[in-house]
C-alpha cells in the first residue's frame, strides 16, 4: 500500500481507536479519524493526525470528512437505530467522496450468539432473532449490499466475533464485575468463545482493504484457537487475585439445567423462534426473561468479593454466548484474504491483562 | 495591592463574560443567575465569536449587551474569562489594563510564560486576578486540608490519586485537543496538582510520563517526592474510567475522597473495625453548643462561592481564595512535569509500533 488515505468512522471507540493506533504507528497508511463529536477525539488526539468531526448519519458532513480518502473503515457502533441510520449516509458520502472500497465492521452475531453447528458465511441470515442487535447488523449488511449493487464503492463485510483486548468491555467490564462482586458465569463458562484479539481484527481489516476479488463478500474472522469463555475469563480472574471456582455459575440442579438447555435450544432453534414469534409479546418476553431470572439469587459469592449485594441477572445475550458449542471458522478469510491471526490467544490475553494494569485496575497476578 | 473596584455595596457588580462555551453554559451561567437574584451581580456583557454559543447563553441574560470584541469591557467591574486557554493571557491582560478585575477559568494559561505575564500584569495594574480552581471551595477539599495540616491521622505516609474517565466534556470544537491546549495534565491535572500543592506544599522531586505520541496525552502518571518521607502517586486519564479516588495513608489511619462526592470523606483508623463515612455540614450552634448546620455545598454551588469570593474581595470584605500567584504554583509543577516527560510503557503495542511511538513522543507537547 503506497500511503493511501484511509478514513476511519468511529475512530473514538474501542475498535476504531486501535485501528488508528495500529495503522498510524506501523506506518501502514495515512489515517484520518472521523468521530461523531469533539469529545470522542481524546484517544486519536494522542497522535498528530488530522481528525474530522461528522455524524455518520449526516451525509453532507460525512462527505466533507471523507474528502480525499481512498479507503473507508466503518467502525462506528451505536444502538440498533443508529446502526441502520448510518448505512445510507455512509455509503452515499463514500461514493460522493470517491472512496474506492469500504470495509464495514459487521458482527458474527448476525449468525446468533450461539450459532448452529455447521454455521458459516453461507448460512442463511435471519432478521427475526431474539436479540435486536443481531437483526440490526443483518439488515445493515443487506442494505449495504443493496446500495453496492447500485453504486460504485466496493464493500467488504467483516464479521468478527467477540473482539477482546485493551479497552474491550469484555475485559474491562468483566474486571469491574469481579471487583464489585457482580461477576457470574453461565454453565461454568464452558461454551465456546468465538473471540478475536483486536490486533487480529485490525490485520483482517488491512487485508480486506486491498485484497482482490472480495467485493461484496462477507468474512467471519476469529482467533486460530478454539477456546471457551472460561479460557478468556480465567486470566482476568487471576489478575484480580481471585479464583475461577469462586465465581458463581448458573449451574443449578440437573433438572434445572436440562430445562434451561431446552429453553435455550428452543429460543435459538428454527421451531423455537417460530413458536416464540407467534406467541403473544408478553409470553415471549416472559420466556426470555425466564432465562434471565434463572440466575437470580445465585449461590454464595463471598469468596469473590465483598462488594455490594446486587442480584445478578444473566441477560439472554450472555446466556447464549456462554452456551455456544460451535467454533466459527475463518477459512473463507484465510482463502480469499490471506488472513492468518498474528497474535495468539495466550498473547492476546497477556496484553489484555497488561492493559488492565495500565488502566489502573488492581492487578496482583503477573500475566504469563 | 488590590484595588477595590466596586466599593459600593448597594450596587451589583457588573460582570462581563468572555467565552460562552461549555463551562459557561453548564456552570457559570447558573451560578450567575443565582447571584443576580440576590442582586449581588449583574451580567452586563457577553462575548463569544461563536454566534450560536453566544445566543444560547444570551437567552439567559437578556439585558446583557453583546460585546463587539473581547476588549469592549466598558462598564464592567469583573471579567470572567472562560474562553479557550489559548486566549486567556491576552484577554486577561487586556481586562487588567482596562482596570477590570478578572476571574480566569483554569488552566490559567496553556504555557507558563503566559501565566507569569498575566500575574505580572495584575501586579503592575494593581488589579485583582483570581483563577477558577473551583475545587478549593468544596467542603471535602477544605476538610482534607485541615485534617492533614493538623495531623489528625498522624504523619502522612503516601498519597495515591486516580482520576479520570472517558472524555465526556461537551467540547464544541476539536480545538480542545490542540497541542497548544495541552493534554490530560493541563486539564484534570490543573485541579489535581493545585489541590496537592495546596494540601501538601511543593514536592522536592517529580517524575512524569504520558502517552502523547505527537499529539496530546490521554493518560499520564506522576510521582511527587517529598522530603518528609512520603510520595504522591497520580494517574490521570481521558481514556478509561479510573477508580476516581484520592487515598491518604497516614500513621494512625487513612482518608479517602471521591471527587464526585464533594461533601463526603471516608476516614478509617488502622486496626479499627469501622470506617467513618462523613458527610460534611456547615457549623451551627445548637443550645449554645457546636452543632451540625446545613449540608456543605456541591460542585455547582462551588461556582457561586467562587464568584461570591471575588465580589467580597472587590468590596474589601475578604481575601482571594485562589489568587493568581497560587495558581502559578501548580502551573509551574505542570511545566516541570512536561519538561521531563517520557513516553509511558504502552504494553499492548507491538515492537515496531513502540519504536515509532518513541520517535513521535519526542516531539509531543
Amino acid at each position: 500500500m503506497s500511503s493511501p488515505l484511509i478514513a476511519v468512522i468511529g475512530a473514538g471507540g474501542f475498535i476504531g481507536s486501535r485501528i488508528v493506533e495500529c495503522f498510524h504507528l506501523r506506518g501502514w497508511a495515512e489515517i484520518r479519524p472521523v468521530v461523531r463529536r469533539a469529545s470522542a477525539l481524546a484517544r486519536s488526539s494522542r497522535f498528530n493526525l488530522e481528525s474530522r468531526i461528522a455524524d455518520a448519519r449526516d451525509q453532507r458532513a460525512l462527505s466533507a470528512a471523507l474528502s480525499g480518502a481512498e479507503y473507508l473503515i466503518h467502525a462506528a457502533g451505536g444502538d440498533d437505530a443508529t446502526i441502520l441510520e448510518t448505512v445510507g449516509p455512509v455509503f452515499r458520502a463514500a461514493q460522493h467522496a470517491g472512496v474506492r472500497r469500504m470495509v464495514y465492521l459487521s458482527s458474527a452475531s448476525v449468525h446468533g450468539q450461539s450459532p448452529q453447528p455447521g454455521t458459516d458465511e453461507n448460512s442463511r441470515l435471519r432478521a427475526d432473532q431474539p436479540i435486536s442487535y443481531n437483526n440490526a447488523k443483518v439488515r445493515a449488511e443487506r442494505r449495504f449490499l443493496y446500495l453496492r449493487a447500485r453504486g460504485n464503492v466496493e464493500i467488504v463485510l467483516l464479521r468478527p466475533g467477540i473482539v477482546y483486548g485493551p479497552r474491550s468491555s469484555w475485559i474491562g467490564s468483566f474486571a469491574d464485575e469481579l471487583l464489585t462482586g457482580r461477576a457470574f458465569v453461565v454453565h461454568g463458562a464452558r461454551g465456546i468463545c468465538n473471540g478475536i484479539y483486536i490486533d487480529n481484527l485490525v490485520h483482517a481489516i488491512r487485508l480486506a482493504l486491498t485484497a482482490d476479488r472480495v467485493d461484496g463478500h462477507a468474512f467471519l474472522v476469529g482467533d486460530q484457537e478454539t477456546v471457551t469463555w472460561r479460557d478468556l475469563y480465567e486470566p482476568i480472574v487471576k489478575a484480580m487475585g481471585m479464583t475461577f471456582e469462586a465465581i458463581p455459575s448458573g449451574n443449578g440442579s440437573r433438572s434445572d439445567a436440562s430445562g434451561f438447555e431446552r429453553l435455550i435450544r428452543m429460543a435459538d432453534s428454527k421451531l423455537g423462534k417460530r413458536v416464540l414469534r407467534i406467541a403473544p409479546r408478553r409470553l415471549r418476553n416472559a420466556a426470555y426473561e425466564g432465562l434471565s431470572a434463572w440466575f437470580d439469587d445465585p449461590p454464595d459469592r463471598s469468596a469473590v468479593s465483598k462488594g455490594p449485594e446486587v442480584p445478578r441477572v444473566a441477560d439472554l445475550e450472555r446466556t447464549l454466548l456462554q452456551t455456544c458449542n460451535w467454533k466459527l471458522s475463518s477459512q473463507k478469510a484465510e482463502r480469499m484474504l490471506g488472513y492468518f491471526p498474528q497474535v495468539s490467544f495466550q498473547e492476546g490475553c497477556r496484553r489484555s491483562v497488561e492493559w488492565l494494569r495500565f488502566a489502573g485496575y488492581p492487578v496482583v497476578h503477573k500475566s504469563e | 495591592m488590590v484595588v477595590s473596584a466596586c466599593p459600593d455595596t448597594d450596587r451589583p457588580v457588573n460582570i462581563a463574560v468572555l467565552g460562552c462555551g461549555a463551562v459557561t453554559s453548564i456552570y457559570y451561567a447558573p451560578a450567575l443567575l443565582q447571584l443576580e437574584l440576590s442582586k449581588m451581580v449583574r451580567v452586563a456583557a457577553l462575548f463569544d465569536p461563536d454566534r450560536e454559543a453566544l445566543l444560547q447563553v444570551g437567552r439567559q441574560f437578556p439585558s446583557a449587551r453583546r460585546m463587539r470584541n473581547s476588549k469592549d469591557l466598558a462598564g464592567a467591574d469583573l471579567a470572567i474569562v472562560a474562553s479557550p486557554p489559548k486566549h486567556h493571557a491576552e484577554q486577561t491582560i487586556e481586562a487588567l489594563r482596562a482596570g477590570v478585575a478578572v476571574l480566569c477559568e483554569k488552566p490559567m494559561a496553556s504555557a507558563l510564560p503566559e501565566a507569569e505575564a498575566m500575574a505580572a500584569a495584575a501586579e503592575r495594574a494593581g488589579g485583582l486576578l483570581a483563577v477558577g480552581l473551583v475545587r478549593r471551595f468544596l467542603p471535602a477539599t477544605q476538610a482534607i486540608r485541615m485534617i492533614l495540616a493538623n495531623r489528625m491521622l498522624g504523619d502522612l505516609r503516601s498519597v495515591a490519586c486516580f482520576e479520570g474517565g472517558p472524555f465526556r466534556w461537551p467540547a464544541r470544537t476539536p480545538s480542545f485537543f490542540d497541542r497548544s491546549q495541552g493534554g490530560v495534565l493541563l486539564d484534570i491535572g490543573t485541579h489535581v496538582l493545585d489541590l496537592l500543592a495546596w494540601w501538601l506544599g511543593l514536592p522536592q522531586g517529580i517524575e512524569y510520563e504520558d502517552d502523547a505520541m505527537g499529539g496530546v496525552a490521554a493518560n499520564c502518571r506522576f510521582l511527587l517526592h517529598y522530603d518528609f518521607g512520603f510520595r504522591v502517586e497520580g494517574h490521570l486519564s481521558r481514556d478509561w474510567e479510573l477508580p476516581n479516588r484520592y487515598y491518604f495513608d497516614c500513621a494512625r489511619g487513612w482518608m479517602n475522597w471521591t471527587p464526585m462526592e464533594p461533601g463526603f470523606v471516608q476516614i478509617g483508623f488502622h486496626h479499627a473495625p469501622f470506617t467513618l463515612n462523613a458527610e460534611l455540614h456547615q457549623n451551627s450552634i445548637c443550645f449554645a453548643r457546636p452543632g451540625t448546620g446545613r449540608r456543605g455545598i456541591n460542585f455547582e454551588q462551588a461556582f457561586v462561592a467562587e464568584i461570591e469570593n471575588l465580589v467580597q474581595v472587590l468590596r474589601g470584605n475578604a481575601s482571594l481564595v485562589v489568587p493568581a500567584v497560587e495558581a502559578l504554583t501548580s502551573l509551574r509543577l505542570i511545566h516541570q512535569c512536561l519538561q521531563q516527560r517520557r513516553l509511558m510503557k504502552i504494553p499492548w503495542l507491538a515492537e515496531s509500533e513502540e519504536t515509532f511511538a518513541r520517535v513521535q513522543a519526542r516531539g509531543a507537547g
